[in-house]
């Protein structure tokens, strides 16, 4: 129980400290591990869409995701994850690994068209 | 309200005009009154000026008055002057004083009885004896044309006005786009958006009105979030909300269209109460055919990210269900797609693995 208060605690600190920047950002909060999460903060005007790509390690699978990706491509290397209508505010998303990787193993980006100008915007999750 | 005119653009021709003799002072007994004065023609007097190329100062020289009298000879229509002055202003002008007084007495006299001169005219040669009467005449006919023309003038621009007040009037501060992608493919219903826009306080009721050209069917939403087929004349009513409102529908091509055959729109959008004719809808008016997906907006068979967040952000309405996005996710997930030609649907080119 302890470990997920901390986990919102943080997501409340990161996604203060996030929303001063524009757009959708995203952090990863556990470093490494078989559990992974990772902190999407939204701003506001919120896009209309946004996709979360997580690359996975060779040899690891995932076992289960929370939401549920919307696929997988190549292979079940790349996990895609639609997000439809975000609320401005924060959003976790978090998957089980088949085993335990390192941090910097994890590696995802987020892509959205820009509320105002329609360019699309891609930055990486970072640590 | 008039045109002004300007009496020297008016298409005649200089009338002969005889010389101030002694023969010529045998004007009618309407022109002259008791103290030996007469009336004379203000208008031929400003008409004969100016055709001559003379001021109103030289006039006044020559006859020995102001300007200002000239210029109240000219003005007033038939100004009663002096016979001394009116024989010097007709030598001024180098006119016959009949000229100056003819139409005066023409009008005033309607069709009686015409003048002295111009019965002992008609016993004179055609060339000497109808120069006076013909200049009258002319003038008469000038004078009569310039009313026909100020009378014209005046009530074209009359029109006019009316016109672009009813135009004014009429007007309306709302205006609709549709939006819709540039090709589909010959089964693949597609969305057609309409998005209106006018002054936030604005509480009219809109009615859009839509007509399809080609082998399609229009299909809207209904109540219960269920699918209903409009045809090819899809209507809605509805009101702006904070200035804004959106209407979207699908269209399903008929199954017989082929790659580069067309489907057109056209529409538009009564906003106000007796409004005969609609204000159009403006965008794009045509849809192709081809073996794309309308989200694949480069034909590369490829949804790209990029495409997929697009057609979402473009075509998605919160509450509406009308568009199938989860067909679509599957073939941006696939990475390609190809058109299977027999069942007229799009196939995945490698089906997702593992797909939850």
């Amino acid at each position: 129980m302890r470990p997920f208060l901390v986990q919102i605690l943080l997501a409340l600190i990161f996604g203060g400290m996030a929303a001063a920047e524009s757009g959708v950002v995203g952090r990863y909060l556990a470093g490494g591990g078989s559990d992974v999460q990772m902190l999407l903060t939204i701003q506001k005007p919120a896009p209309a869409a946004f996709i979360v790509l997580q690359q996975i390690p060779p040899g690891v699978k995932m076992t289960s995701a929370s939401p549920a990706p919307s696929g997988f491509v190549q292979d079940g290397a790349t996990v895609k994850w639609l997000v439809k209508r975000p609320r401005p505010g924060s959003l976790i998303l978090s998957m089980q690994l088949s085993r335990q990787v390192a941090e910097e193993q994890l590696q995802g980006e987020i892509s959205y068209r820009h509320p105002e100008n329609g360019s699309l915007v891609v930055r990486k999750i970072s640590y | 309200m008039f045109v002004p005119v300007e009496v020297g653009r008016w298409p005649c021709r200089q009338p002969a005009r005889a010389k101030l003799t002694a023969s010529t002072f045998s004007f009618t007994r309407h022109a002259m009154n008791s103290s030996n004065s007469v009336d004379v023609n203000g208008n031929a007097i400003r008409l004969i000026r100016e055709q001559k190329g003379l001021t109103q100062l030289y006039l006044a020289t020559v006859v020995g008055v102001t300007t200002d009298t000239i210029s109240r000879w000219e003005n007033r229509r038939y100004p009663s002057i002096k016979l001394e002055n009116a024989k010097k202003l007709a030598e001024a002008l180098e006119v016959s004083l009949e000229e100056l007084l003819e139409a005066a007495a023409g009008a005033e006299g309607g069709g009686g009885p015409v003048a002295e001169g111009a019965d002992s005219a008609a016993s004179q040669t055609a060339t000497e004896t109808s120069a006076a009467p013909i200049a009258a005449g002319r003038l008469q006919r000038l004078l009569a044309r310039r009313r026909l023309w100020i009378g014209v003038g005046g009530g074209l621009l009359a029109v006019v006005v009316m016109v672009g007040f009813a135009v004014w009037f009429n007007r309306s501060d709302i205006r609709a786009i549709r939006t819709m992608p540039p090709h589909t493919a010959p089964n693949l219903p597609f969305p057609v958006l309409i998005q209106t826009t006018g002054a936030v306080d604005a509480h009219n009721t809109l009615l859009i009105r839509e007509e399809l050209l080609g082998d399609c069917e229009a299909v809207g939403p209904a109540d219960e979030g269920a699918a209903k087929q409009f045809g090819k004349n899809p209507r809605w009513i509805g009101k702006l909300s904070n200035g804004k409102a959106v209407f979207l529908y699908l269209v399903e091509p008929g199954k017989k269209l082929r790659p580069d055959e067309e489907i057109g729109f056209s529409g538009d959008v009564i906003s106000r109460e007796g409004q005969s004719a609609g204000d159009a809808i403006g965008g794009p008016t045509r849809i192709v055919i081809a073996p794309y997906h309308w989200v694949d907006s480069d034909k590369d068979s490829v949804i790209s990210d990029s495409e997929i967040l697009k057609a979402y952000e473009t075509y998605s309405i919160p509450g509406e269900n009308l568009i199938n996005f989860t067909a679509i996710e599957e073939l941006w997930l696939a990475g390609k797609y190809a058109w299977n030609k027999k069942t007229q649907t799009f196939v995945p080119s490698s089906l997702a693995d593992g797909k939850e």
